[in-house]
């Protein structure tokens, strides 16, 4: 399941791993997927991101077709002076995986509703608990 | 009945206007690089449906500063430290922007930017029998680490697929501050940390509370239970999400980011994940 999802899926959740503070192993696994998959051209490889400091400037020429990594300008991956081999995080495509079992439900609709499934920005209303 | 005042962009030349243009441009995450939109490269029908959704979320990004609006309060019940509480006035101010960057969007896409839609401001909640501080710990976690961070999945999802270089570029601004805003969620744990583990009682509430909590982010964010629809190539170019992304976005997210992240600060996230009920918590 994981492999057929693809490196996107690994670079989308190891991108929201660092934002929520789980520490730089999706970097270089996110590299490994994206270089096995072509999608970054010749320029991918783990050394073309060795000194991104993080910042809000693109730093690749080419950024707009390497979000993940124009997310690493961004601040989503703060590079702190080690970059890890990817025999060191011992990550693979599958670590992006399983999903839920309730993902074998209906998919959402894509109904652009305010009121509906799809989100648009901005923190939810917190619930309260059930009295 | 007098009709609604609609809200449109931002006035350039009032003194308050040039206030706001000063405070907007000093908060920015990242410059924009592209400022023109080609609509003769696009289906129109998928141009408008692309700004049918800027629309929607022109307004739900302004309506949301309500909720950050609120939580300030919240902190400041809970003796939050000062800067704690001035960045989430800051992500209150960007939610603003957001609705002026979206507005952009819209007008650019060929339509009018302005929310005729009534605001309502809604209480935020205030968890009877929690304390101030774990009040204001339900909250963030709510707000911030939990949904912030899905929409933060799904703006990076978006630039992952989105081809046409002007929206990205509008869409990368947003992300640069939804970034923020779902860190927030950590960093105030953070902040609390040594209180979260000389009060273990409250980390099991806030367990509690997230058996319940998730079940509803599931409900509210997930994407599962809607129909099927597939999406053109120029929608996908235009960044309109693809419903069979959705749920995977979501799942991944939630397990490959929050549940971990908030098990750093020794709340059973998982068991609750595991757990989550609609239903009654005990």
């Amino acid at each position: 399941m994981a492999k057929d999802r693809g490196p996107h899926f690994l670079r989308v959740v190891q991108a929201l791993a660092f934002v929520s503070g789980l520490g730089p192993v999706g970097i270089v696994a996110s590299v490994t997927a994206c270089s096995s998959s072509g999608d970054l051209g010749a320029d991918a490889s783990a050394d073309a991101y060795t000194g991104i400091p993080s910042g809000v400037a693109p730093v690749f020429p080419d950024a707009a077709d390497a979000p993940i990594y124009d997310g690493q300008a961004l601040g989503l991956f703060p590079y702190d002076g080690q970059v890890l081999g990817a025999q060191d995080t011992g990550l693979t495509e599958d670590d992006a995986g399983p999903l839920d079992a309730n993902t074998d439900g209906t998919l959402a609709d894509a109904a652009i509703d305010s009121s509906g499934p799809v989100p648009i920005g901005g923190p939810l209303y917190p619930p309260e608990l059930p009295a | 009945m007098t009709a609604l005042r609609a809200i449109g962009m931002p006035a350039r030349k009032t003194a308050l206007g040039q206030e706001y243009a000063h405070i907007s441009s000093t908060m920015m995450r990242c410059a924009r690089a592209v400022h023109a939109f080609d609509a003769k490269a696009y289906d129109p029908r998928a141009v408008e449906t692309a700004c049918a959704m800027w629309r929607v979320r022109m307004a739900s990004e302004y309506r949301s500063t309500c909720v950050f609006g609120a939580l300030v309060a919240q902190l400041m019940e809970a003796r939050a430290s000062l800067e704690s509480t001035a960045v989430v006035l800051r992500m209150g101010q960007d939610e603003l922007r957001h609705a002026e960057v979206c507005g952009e969007a819209i007008v650019a896409l060929g339509g009018e930017a302005r929310i005729e839609d009534p605001i309502a401001i809604r209480p935020l909640a205030r968890h009877k029998g929690c304390g101030p501080e774990e009040r204001a710990l339900r909250n963030v976690i709510y707000g911030c680490a939990l949904s912030e961070i899905v929409n933060t999945a799904r703006f990076v999802d978006a630039m992952d697929t989105m081809s046409d270089p002007y929206l990205k570029d509008v869409t990368r601004q947003l992300l640069s501050d939804e970034v923020l805003h779902g860190q927030f969620g950590f960093h105030y744990l953070e902040e609390w940390r040594a209180w979260l583990e000389a009060t273990p009682e409250v980390r099991a509430s806030l367990a509690r509370y997230l058996k319940h909590a998730f079940a509803v982010l599931e409900t509210q964010l997930s994407g599962v239970g809607g129909g099927h629809k597939t999406i053109t190539a120029d929608e996908r170019a235009l960044g309109l999400p693809d419903p069979a992304r959705l749920p995977e976005t979501f799942y991944a997210t939630l397990e490959g980011a929050i549940v971990p992240g908030l098990e750093r600060f020794g709340i059973e996230a998982g068991t609750a994940w595991r757990e989550r009920s609609l239903a009654d918590v005990e």
